[in-house]
């Protein structure tokens, strides 16, 4: 897909004598993606991680208990949170998000 | 219901400022597989809270909260209780399944119901929790 982008004046006029302008705006580009995705990955890492302490287990553990053992529910609402539904739905959130940018991420550095 | 997963949570937000109050989008987020809403609003006295996740499923949670006392807790977790409710001496095999329920009572009770979209949700809670 090609989308066209108007380019300030002033960067066309700079970057003019550093060779072709498509290409400097290409890897201009992929910096900034590359730097914007690997800081929303290390966010939702971050909240991923805060969800593990709260619960004391990783998200694939919690969201494997969670969905089978009532026994474990009844502890989670006892000792951590009666609205742990709410909870899971964030970490998953963030869970598989950080997964999602990060194969967009290998995607654009493999390009 | 919603006629079908949608990423632009606008019309969600939009329904939740005409009937709530103090309506707080807390995060509105995407990735490029699923995108994200939590909410918070008053009814009366009752906090909601709302969270949406759309990608390859939509998960929902809509409660309402008096203090720290769940009112009702509608959603489609992954909930053995539910699955037992539901499938009787079969719900291990069903584990894992999203089921659509209800927590009320603090919890202390739980229903089977259908899948709910937001609108559905703000029309039970008019019908059912008086502002007070």
């Amino acid at each position: 897909m090609t989308v066209q982008v108007a380019i300030q004046d002033k960067f066309a006029q700079a970057l003019a004598p550093l060779g072709d302008l498509g290409q400097a705006i290409d890897i201009a580009l992929r910096r900034y993606a590359i730097e914007q995705i690997a800081s929303k990955v290390t966010e939702l890492q971050r909240r991923d991680q805060e969800f593990a302490r709260r619960y004391g287990c990783d998200y694939e553990t919690f969201k494997s208990r969670s969905a089978c053992d009532a026994q474990f529910i009844a502890e989670v609402e006892r000792n951590i949170s009666k609205t742990w539904e709410l909870d899971l739905a964030e970490w998953q959130f963030c869970h598989e998000g950080a997964c999602d940018w990060t194969q967009r991420l290998q995607e654009i550095l493999l390009q | 219901m919603d006629p079908a997963p949608t990423r632009d949570f606008a019309p969600v937000i939009a329904l939740l400022r005409s009937h709530l109050q103090n309506v707080v989008v807390l995060e509105e987020n995407a990735t490029p597989q699923r995108a994200l809403l939590r909410a918070s609003a008053q009814w009366g006295r009752y906090r909601v809270l709302v969270t949406e996740i759309v990608g390859t499923a939509r998960e929902y949670r809509y409660y309402v909260l008096d203090g720290n006392l769940v009112v009702a807790g509608f959603d489609n977790a992954a909930d053995p209780r539910a699955a037992d409710l539901k499938y009787g001496k079969q719900a291990k095999h069903h584990y894992g399944e999203s089921i659509p329920h209800l927590h009320r009572d603090d919890k202390a009770v739980l229903e089977l119901t259908e899948e709910l979209s937001c609108a559905d949700f703000i029309a039970w809670l008019e019908a059912s929790l008086q502002q007070e």
